[in-house]
């Protein structure tokens, strides 16, 4: 209820209670003045009925007397008497009944004694009767003394009668104008309580009838609300475009009263509009996801022979060319208009993305509805938020497409790198298998040529057929080699906590035999931190490391190794070091600062194979296995003093075991 | 030099590998017969005793058969899974020796019941040493098991 109605019916009500005491207070009023007024009547009334008894007395007394007066029987005397008697109590009453009338007060004064003397005169007389005789007695009668003081009674008592009826007569006016006024006033009253109760009734009615069309109002809107927050909903749900057309139209339906309404979209590169959205569904030829060309017309029972066309849709997208567009008989408009009622009851609105169109809504409606404003503001809500929405839904389609694609081209790259991968594993095996049989078989057989046809052979033949043998020994090595390499490349190689101290003394028990032949000394400083790392992988690593440090030794020198484990300090003072470096020195031929790279390459060497034999993937086999292990390996080196080779492996958390 | 009876089988496709192997058998002094067959199949037939092979006195059953992993229409491995699901045969000693270093190779012929496996050495004399050592391990100590 608005305030102002709610202060006027109070205002009203007020009014109405206002007047009620009104018409309560003047009722009261009157009839207390009624009331008072009878009572002064009734009073004025008993004043004359008491004049005339106390006169009638005073007479019945007289009458009494001139009895016995005549007669002389004393039986006349008893009404005589009981007048007497009655006679003070008149006039008693005569004193209290106008107490309050100082006028009448004063005649009784005047009329008391005249009362008095009448009395003592008719006293008199019977005693004049009783004791002298009738003649005595007349005298006293005959001497008008009686008759005068009679008179002048009667003449008080008709003043005092006047009085009364005069007082009578002005009290009954009185009493008749009161109960005029009264009348007058509470018609008045009634009048006016009927007036503001009629008000009050009109401003109720009112308000009710506001508050329906307010609540009424209040549904469709949150009904209007509901859909635009369905149409929301689709968007973050990630619906398709199709699902969130549908469930639009489904709704707008329930909303809007329309015979079916549809859901465009334009594809203008294609030169098709697709049907995203139909509230009838069972419309085969405009089924969901169908595709309508742009161009070219088509017939259906819904769009009689309507023709979509792409032409001038941004001048007729914008708001003030509101084309109408019933489009008949392969006419040549565009679909699009702005709401504009058609001839055939329907309403087209575009469906924008800022200023592009990118589809349309379309309502029929029957011939007898037609849409109210409200019904048009639905409408285009609607068709502006499911714009939104289907922008939405397909850039998201195109994203998920991109992503699609992109995966696609993962998964290819990914198999042709696997399928690269398989064929250098074939590769590989390939290698291991075969290429070494023709060199077993140079290497036999020269060893063969050389056992059972030594005596054939000149000293020059021998010596080719020692080289071949040599060389196809050396190939094999390279192979090997190269394998290992290969190997260590491909392989998963899965890491797991290591005591480098067993794994150290591991390696040099293998190698004992070298050892032994060079009369090598090897330091080893334990303990040795653990460390993390491939097994396998760091023997070979190690080996390698420990082969070159014996084997690359100045000739007469006994190569001298030593070997030691530090944690790595971290750049960050306070954080507890996680990597361990090992250090392999030796005391041998040193490297050159300009070399110190490149020994780590495949098939780099430094020297001729007659002084140091080797393949030249000894140290390209540490570093490729130390980095698939997640480390680093590097090397300090002074020519003339020797090497101090060092790895760097993940260092081993005090809560994992070994 | 014991000479154990029964033979070897020899199944290898190379014919250089044959010959080497056979040089090395006879500069080991070894006095088994050797059998010789060239690819995976005819291995198969002549443990089964089929075929060509069904003549158990030109062919009797080998008290040791040296297996070589790549071969024609069989392969080795393919060779020894027959084999271990043959319930007469499947106590034979098989020793694999082949080129293969890898890994996968080794690993697939151990899951596969190989009782050793012995990588073909390029230098003759290491295949010599190689003869020697097998006729030393599984001709004279290994204790053979009964078919």
């Amino acid at each position: 209820m608005s305030k102002i109605l709610h202060r006027r019916i109070t205002l009203y009500f007020a009014l109405g209670l206002a007047v009620l005491g009104i018409n309560v207070a003047v009722s009261y009023y009157h009839i207390i003045r009624l009331v008072h007024n009878n009572a002064l009547v009734t009073h004025s009334q008993e004043v004359i009925i008491t004049l005339e008894r106390m006169l009638s007395t005073l007479k019945d007394a007289e009458t009494g007397q001139r009895g016995y007066l005549l007669t002389g029987s004393s039986s006349y005397l008893q009404p005589y008497n009981s007048a007497i008697a009655q006679i003070y109590q008149r006039v008693e009453q005569l004193q209290t009944l106008t107490s309050d009338n100082a006028s009448q007060q004063q005649r009784l004064a005047i009329l008391q004694p005249l009362i008095n003397e009448k009395l003592r005169e008719l006293d008199q007389t019977i005693q004049l009767r009783q004791t002298r005789g009738l003649a005595a007695a007349k005298q006293v009668v005959l001497s008008d003394r009686g008759k005068r003081v009679m008179d002048q009674i009667r003449g008080i008592v008709a003043q005092m009668q006047q009085e009364e009826e005069v007082l009578l007569e002005l009290r009954s006016q009185q009493s008749s104008t009161s109960i005029q006024q009264t009348t007058l006033a509470l018609s008045l009253i009634a009048i006016l309580t009927l007036l503001l109760l009629l008000g009050v009734y009109a401003l109720i009615t009112r308000d009710l009838t506001r508050r329906k069309r307010a609540e009424a109002a209040l549904q469709r809107s949150a009904q209007r609300l509901a859909i635009l927050h369905d149409i929301d909903r689709a968007i973050l749900e990630a619906h398709s475009s199709i699902e969130i057309a549908q469930s639009a139209v489904a709704r707008l339906c329930y909303l809007v009263p329309c015979r079916q309404a549809l859901v465009l979209c334009y594809h203008f590169d294609a030169g098709e509009a697709q049907v995203l959205g139909n509230s009838s569904n069972g419309q085969a030829s405009l089924a969901v996801g169908a595709r309508l060309p742009l161009s070219s017309g088509f017939s259906d029972p819904v769009l009689p022979n309507l023709v979509l066309t792409s032409g001038d849709v941004s001048t007729n997208g914008s708001q003030s060319l509101p084309t109408t567009t019933v489009i008949k008989d392969n006419a040549r408009p565009v679909s699009l208009s702005n709401g504009v009622d058609l001839g055939e009851n329907c309403v087209t609105l575009p469906l924008r993305s800022e200023n592009t169109v990118i589809g349309e809504l379309k309502l029929f409606g029957s011939r007898l509805v037609t849409l109210t404003p409200e019904h048009r503001e639905i409408t285009q809500e609607v068709a502006n938020q499911l714009a939104i929405a289907l922008e939405q839904a397909q850039l998201r389609e195109r994203l998920q497409q991109n992503a699609t694609e992109l995966e696609c081209r993962v998964l290819e790259r990914t198999a042709q790198l696997q399928s690269a991968n398989t064929e250098l594993e074939a590769f590989g095996y390939s290698v291991s298998h075969d290429l070494r049989a023709p060199l077993r078989a140079m290497q036999g057989f020269t060893q063969a040529l050389m056992e059972d046809y030594n005596d054939v052979l000149d000293g020059v033949g021998q010596d080719y057929a020692r080289r071949i043998s040599k060389a196809a020994q050396r190939m094999d090595v390279l192979i090997e080699d190269l394998l290992a390499y290969s190997r260590l490349s491909r392989a998963e190689l899965e890491l797991k906590p290591i005591d480098l101290d067993s794994l150290v003394s591991e390696v040099i028990a293998q190698l004992e035999l070298e050892i032994r032949q060079r009369q090598a000394q090897i330091i080893v400083v334990n303990p040795l931190l653990p460390v993390i790392a491939h097994r396998v992988t760091l023997v070979q690593v190690l080996t390698n490391l420990l082969m070159n440090a014996i084997k690359f030794v100045a000739s007469g020198v006994q190569p001298q190794i030593k070997i030691w484990a530090e944690a790595r300090p971290e750049a960050r003072p306070e954080a507890p070091p996680h990597q361990v470096r090992l250090w392999v020195q030796d005391n041998g031929i040193g490297i050159a600062p300009e070399h110190q790279e490149r020994i780590f390459r495949v098939f780099e060497r430094l020297h001729g194979v007659e002084t140091y034999p080797g393949t030249g993937i000894g140290l390209a086999i540490v570093r490729k296995g130390v980095e698939r292990m997640g480390g680093q390996v590097g090397v300090e080196s002074n020519p003339s003093v020797g090497s101090r080779f060092w790895l760097e492996l993940p260092k081993i958390n005090t809560r994992e075991r070994l | 030099m014991p000479s154990m009876p029964g033979a070897v089988l020899l199944v290898e496709d190379d014919p250089n590998d044959v010959l080497l192997i056979q040089r090395a058998f006879t500069k080991a002094n070894l006095q088994v017969p050797m059998q010789v067959v060239d690819n995976g199949e005819a291995a198969v037939l002549y443990l089964a005793g089929a075929g060509d092979y069904s003549d158990r006195d030109q062919h009797p059953l080998p008290i040791l058969i040296l297996l070589d992993l790549k071969l024609p229409c069989r392969s080795g491995h393919e060779v020894l899974a027959w084999l271990r699901q043959q319930p007469s045969l499947r106590r034979l000693p098989v020793v694999v020796l082949t080129s293969s270093q890898e890994m996968g190779d080794i690993n697939r012929a151990y899951d596969l019941g190989a009782n050793s496996y012995l990588v073909k050495p390029v230098a003759f004399n290491a295949l010599t040493e190689i003869v020697k050592t097998l006729d030393l391990y599984w001709m004279s100590l290994n204790q053979a098991p009964t078919l």
